[in-house]
C-alpha cells in the first residue's frame, strides 16, 4: 500500500517536471522564432547633450563643400567647435499608421508638406492616399524636445518639439519608399494635377531617404546592429553600409569622404564623425549623458545615509551598555 | 568671559529642549520622511516609467509637477508637529512641577525649533530627491528657481507653524488643535477663497488665505511668472448647461506673498505669545 503511494507520488512529480520542462521549452522556442523578426524599443526618457568636438574648417571646405558648412546639416551653430545641442526624449507611443501619415512624417521634408496638403484638392487627401496604398505600419512615435546647436547657454525652453518615428519592422522602410515613389509617378501622370505642383515633387532614392533620416534624429530598435543592417539591406542602399551599431555614408563632395552615425545601446544617436579619404577626422560630434552623475550622487547619498544610521545605532548601543 | 558663559547657560536649556524634542518626535519624523520619499518616487519616477506619460519640456516644469503634493505634505506635517507645542504642556499640567528647571518661554522656543528642524529637513529631502531626479532626466545645471521654491516652502511652513502654534496656545488638547487647524487650512480657507472669488471675481484677491499664499511654492517655478494672475475658464459650448465661466486667482505676486507671509508669521507668534503669557501654566 505504501509502495503504491510512493510510486504514484513519483509518477506525479515526473509528470509535473516534464510539463514544466515542456512549457519552458515552448517558451524558448517561441522567443527564438519571434526574435528572428522582432525588435524592441530600448528608448528611455531623458536628455542627451551633443557637443561639437572637432571642426577642421579648411579640411571641410576642401573635402565636403565650399558652400555648405556643418550648420546646413545639423542646424544652429554646428559650425562652431564647442557648440552644444540638447535632445530630451519626452515619451512615446506604439501605434499603427497608414501610408499618408508615414510619408508626411518620414519621407517628405518639412518644406514639402504644404504640397501634400495642396494635393488634397486633386484626389490625393489622407483617405485617398491610404486607399491607393493600403499598407499599414506598426511604429513607435516618440516625442522629443530639441534645443539646436548653440555656442551660448541653452534657453530654458526648447526651440521645437518634434516626433521621431521608429518603425517596428525595419523592412517597412522599403515598402514606404516604394509606395512614395509610386505615388510620385501616379501624380506626375495625373492630368488633373497642375504642373507647378508636379514640378515640386520628385522621386527619392534609398540613399537620400536614409541620409535625410540620419540627419533628423533617426533611431533604431533593439538589437540595434541587426536593425541597422536590415534597414540598409531592405533599402538596398548603394553608398551606405551598416557596421556594428553605425551607419556609414560614403559621399562625394569636392573629394570623397565618409560620415559615420553611431547609435548606442538604446538605439539613439551617440556620435557623428566626418572623415576624409585618408581617414582624417574633419568633423566630430559626441554626446554626453548625465545619468552616471545621477547614479554617483545617489550612491554617495545612500552610502552617507547608511553610514549615519550605523554610527547612530552604534552610539545608542554604547550608551545603553554604559 | 562671564557674559559669554551666561549666554551659554541661557542657550543650553533651549538647545537641550531642541535635542529632546527631536528625539521625542522621531517616529513622526520617520513616518513623514517615508511619505515624502514615497511621493517623490511615485510622482517623479514611477509615473515617468509609463511611455505615454510625457516628460515636461523643461526641468522647471518637471519640478512644478513633482511639487504638486508639497503643499499637502507641509500642511499635514505642520499641523501634526506643531499642534502640541503649547497645549500639551497645559494638557499634561507640567506647570505643577515643583522645581522647574527651565523657563517656560525657553521650553516653548526649544520645542518649536526642534519641530521646525524636523519639518524643514523632511522638505529638504523632498527637494533634494526631486532635484536629483530633475538632473537625471534633464542634466545640469539645476534650475535656480527650485531654490526659490524651497525658500518659499520654508517660509510657508513657518507661517503654517505660527498659525498652528496660535491655536495650540488657546486650545485644550493636542487632538482638538490638529483637527481644527486641519479643517480650517484644508477646507475652511479653500471654501472661503472660492466664495470670495465667486462674489468679487478679479476685484478682490484672497490674500487673507495662507493656503493661497502657499501657491507661490509652485508658481515661482513658472517662467514667465503668471501674468495676469487672475484667469477665467469657460466650460463647454454656450447653452444647455455649457458656456459656464468661472474665475480663479492663480497665484499672489512674489513681493506681496513674501510680505504677507512675514506679517502672518509675526502676528500669529505675537498673538500666541500673548495668549500663552495670560494662560497660567
Amino acid at each position: 500500500m505504501l509502495e503504491n503511494r510512493k510510486n504514484w507520488k513519483n509518477i506525479l512529480i515526473t509528470l509535473l517536471l516534464l510539463s514544466l520542462l515542456g512549457i519552458s521549452f515552448l517558451n524558448v522556442m517561441s522567443l527564438g522564432l519571434a526574435q528572428s523578426n522582432n525588435y524592441d524599443l530600448k528608448l528611455t526618457k531623458g536628455t542627451t547633450i551633443f557637443s561639437v568636438e572637432t571642426y577642421d574648417e579648411d579640411a571641410w571646405f576642401n573635402t565636403v563643400s565650399n558652400s555648405l558648412n556643418p550648420s546646413h546639416w545639423f542646424g544652429g551653430d554646428a559650425n562652431i567647435t564647442g557648440a552644444q545641442s540638447k535632445i530630451t526624449i519626452k515619451g512615446w507611443s506604439y501605434t499603427e499608421w497608414g501610408t499618408f501619415n508615414v510619408i508626411s512624417s518620414i519621407v517628405l521634408p518639412q518644406e514639402q508638406l504644404l504640397i501634400l496638403y495642396a494635393l488634397a484638392d486633386y484626389g490625393y487627401n489622407n483617405t485617398e492616399i491610404n486607399e491607393y496604398y493600403p499598407n499599414t505600419y506598426w511604429l513607435w512615435n516618440s516625442l522629443q524636445a530639441i534645443w539646436p546647436f548653440t555656442s551660448n547657454n541653452f534657453d530654458e525652453k526648447p526651440n521645437t518639439t518634434e516626433q521621431n518615428i521608429i518603425l517596428k519592422d525595419p523592412e517597412d522602410y522599403r515598402k514606404i519608399l516604394d509606395d512614395y515613389n509610386k505615388l510620385v509617378a501616379q501624380i506626375k501622370n495625373d492630368s488633373a494635377v497642375p504642373l507647378p505642383i508636379k514640378n515640386q515633387i520628385s522621386n527619392i532614392t534609398a540613399d537620400d531617404l536614409l541620409w535625410k533620416l540620419a540627419l533628423n534624429t533617426f533611431a533604431a530598435a533593439e538589437p540595434v546592429g541587426n536593425y541597422l543592417l536590415t534597414v540598409t539591406d531592405a533599402l538596398e542602399t548603394e553608398n551606405i553600409t551598416a557596421s556594428s551599431c553605425s551607419l556609414i555614408f560614403n559621399r562625394t563632395g569636392l573629394n570623397n569622404y565618409t560620415v559615420e552615425f553611431a547609435y548606442g545601446d538604446r538605439g539613439t544617436l551617440t556620435s557623428v564623425i566626418v572623415k576624409d579619404q585618408i581617414d582624417n577626422t574633419i568633423y566630430y560630434i559626441t554626446s554626453i549623458n548625465s545619468e552616471w552623475i545621477f547614479y554617483m550622487i545617489l550612491a554617495i547619498a545612500v552610502a552617507a545615509s547608511i553610514g549615519i544610521i550605523v554610527v547612530l545605532t552604534l552610539r545608542s548601543r554604547k550608551i545603553k551598555r554604559a | 568671559m562671564r557674559n559669554n558663559n551666561e549666554y551659554g547657560i541661557g542657550l543650553k536649556p533651549i538647545f537641550d529642549t531642541v535635542i529632546f524634542e527631536i528625539k521625542k518626535q522621531r517616529k513622526k519624523f520617520y513616518f513623514f520622511l517615508g511619505v515624502a520619499i514615497l511621493i517623490v518616487f511615485l510622482v517623479g519616477y514611477l509615473l515617468q516609467l509609463f511611455p505615454g506619460y510625457l516628460l515636461p519640456d523643461t526641468q522647471a516644469g518637471y519640478f512644478s509637477g513633482g511639487l504638486t503634493f508639497i503643499e499637502f505634505l507641509t500642511l499635514f506635517s505642520a499641523c501634526l508637529f506643531f499642534s502640541g507645542i503649547i497645549c500639551s504642556e497645559f494638557d499634561k499640567k507640567t506647570g505643577f512641577i515643583v522645581f522647574p528647571k527651565i523657563n517656560k518661554y525657553k521650553l516653548i522656543l526649544g520645542k518649536y525649533l526642534g519641530n521646525l528642524i524636523l519639518v524643514v529637513f523632511i522638505m529638504a529631502i523632498y527637494y533634494f530627491l526631486l532635484g536629483l531626479l530633475g538632473f537625471f532626466y534633464y542634466g545640469g545645471p539645476i534650475n535656480i528657481r527650485i531654490f526659490y521654491s524651497f525658500g518659499f516652502a520654508v517660509l510657508y511652513v513657518i507661517a503654517l507653524s505660527s498659525f498652528v502654534t496660535l491655536f495650540s496656545s488657546f486650545m485644550k488638547s493636542v487632538n482638538v488643535t490638529i483637527i481644527s487647524t486641519l479643517l480650517i487650512l484644508l477646507i475652511g480657507f479653500t471654501i472661503a477663497d472660492q466664495i470670495v472669488t465667486l462674489i468679487f471675481a478679479d476685484s478682490f484677491e484672497p490674500l487673507y488665505s495662507i493656503v493661497y499664499l502657499g501657491g507661490l511654492i509652485t508658481s515661482v517655478l513658472q517662467n514667465p511668472f503668471p501674468d495676469p494672475r487672475y484667469a477665467e475658464v469657460t466650460m463647454g459650448p454656450p447653452g444647455m448647461g455649457g458656456g459656464f465661466t468661472f474665475g480663479q486667482w492663480i497665484t499672489p505676486s512674489i513681493e506681496m506673498g513674501i510680505i504677507l507671509l512675514l506679517v502672518y508669521i509675526v502676528v500669529f507668534f505675537v498673538l500666541a505669545a500673548v495668549l500663552f503669557k495670560r494662560r497660567q501654566l
